[in-house]
C-alpha cells in the first residue's frame, strides 16, 4: 500500500488542493522549498496554542500570498517571504488574543498582518500563557537535544542574545566546533521537522 | 536560562534557527529527508503530508464536537453486574 493510500484510509477529511500544492503546481516554490517550509512551520508552531498547528500557520501563510493579501516584494526569495509571513502571523496572534481575551481567540484566517515580513515582532506586553508556554518549547527544545550537550549551550547561548563568539568564548569551544555543532542542530531540526504527524 | 523573559529567548532561538534553515542548501534538506527514508519526489510521500496534503481540521473539529455532543447525551449505561442487588 502506498503511503497516500494509507492515507485515504485514516478516518479523518484530507483536503488535495491545500494552498501549499496549488503554490507548487503554478512554480511559486520546489518541493525542497516546500521540505523547508514544513520545518520552519514546525519551529514558528512552537510556542503558539495546541489547537494552532503548523500545517495552519503554513496553509495560511501560502493563503495570504495566493489571494495577494501579502505582496511578494522583488529580490526576496519566496521561502524567506513565506517564512516571515508565518512569523508576523504568529506574533500577531498573540496580539490579537492579548486584545481579544481568552473567550475571543481570533482564527488565523481572521489575523490581519500589518507593516514589512520582517518587522521587530515582540509583544510588548506578553501575556503569562505566552511566557509559560515559551518555557514549555524551551524544554521541548532541549529534549530534542539531551544527548548533545554543546547543542544544548549553543541554545542557551541564542536564548540569551549572545553572538556566536561570545557563545565560543562562554564555553570555551573554537569556532570550528561552533560551526558544526550548529550543522548537527539544524540536521536534528530538519529530520524532526519532516517527521510524519498531522 | 533567565525564566523571566522566555518569550524573548524563545524567539531569539527561534529567529536564529530559522536563519539557519533558511541558509541550508536544498541538498542538504533533500540529503536529510533520505537519511530518514523519505522519497519526497515521490507522489503522495508522507515527507510533504500537512503540506501539498492537509487534514480538513475544521470538519474534524466539528466531527468530534457532535460525537461529544452525542454522547453527553445519550442515556447512562446501567452500573455491572457487580452493582445488581444480589437476588
Amino acid at each position: 500500500m502506498k503511503p497516500f493510500d494509507i492515507l485515504k484510509s485514516w478516518p479523518v477529511d484530507l483536503v488535495t488542493d491545500p494552498p501549499a500544492r496549488r503554490a507548487l503546481e503554478m512554480g511559486l516554490v520546489s518541493t525542497a522549498d516546500l521540505l523547508r517550509l514544513k520545518v520552519i512551520a514546525r519551529l514558528q508552531a512552537r510556542g503558539l496554542p495546541p489547537e494552532i498547528g503548523w500545517s495552519d500557520l503554513l496553509q495560511e501563510a501560502f493563503t495570504r500570498v495566493l489571494d495577494g493579501s501579502r505582496r511578494h516584494p522583488d529580490g526576496v526569495p519566496m521561502v524567506a517571504f513565506v517564512a516571515g509571513i508565518m512569523r508576523s502571523l504568529r506574533e500577531q496572534y498573540w496580539r490579537a488574543a492579548r486584545r481579544g481575551a481568552r473567550q475571543s481567540r481570533k482564527l488565523l484566517a481572521e489575523i490581519e498582518i500589518t507593516g514589512t515580513p520582517e518587522p521587530e515582532l515582540l509583544d510588548p506586553e506578553p501575556s503569562p500563557e505566552r511566557r509559560a508556554m515559551a518555557l514549555q518549547e524551551m524544554a521541548a527544545l532541549n529534549q530534542l537535544f539531551a544527548d548533545d550537550e554543546p547543542a544544548r549551550h549553543i541554545i542557551a547561548g541564542l536564548y540569551e542574545g549572545w553572538t556566536p563568539e561570545e557563545i565560543c568564548a562562554a564555553r570555551g569551544i573554537s569556532k570550528v566546533d561552533y560551526d558544526s555543532t550548529r550543522r548537527r542542530i539544524r540536521r536534528a531540526l530538519v529530520r524532526a521537522g519532516l517527521r510524519f504527524s498531522p | 536560562m533567565k525564566d523571566s523573559f522566555a518569550e524573548i529567548g524563545l524567539e531569539r532561538v527561534l529567529a536564529s534557527l530559522q536563519r539557519d534553515l533558511l541558509a541550508a542548501s536544498d541538498q542538504e534538506i533533500l540529503e536529510v529527508a533520505h537519511e530518514i527514508g523519505l522519497q519526497p519526489g515521490m507522489r503522495g510521500s508522507v515527507a510533504l503530508f500537512g503540506v501539498t496534503l492537509a487534514v480538513d481540521v475544521s470538519r474534524l473539529k466539528a466531527r468530534m464536537a457532535r460525537r461529544s455532543a452525542e454522547k453527553r447525551g445519550a442515556p447512562r449505561p446501567r452500573g455491572g453486574a457487580k452493582d445488581d442487588p444480589p437476588n
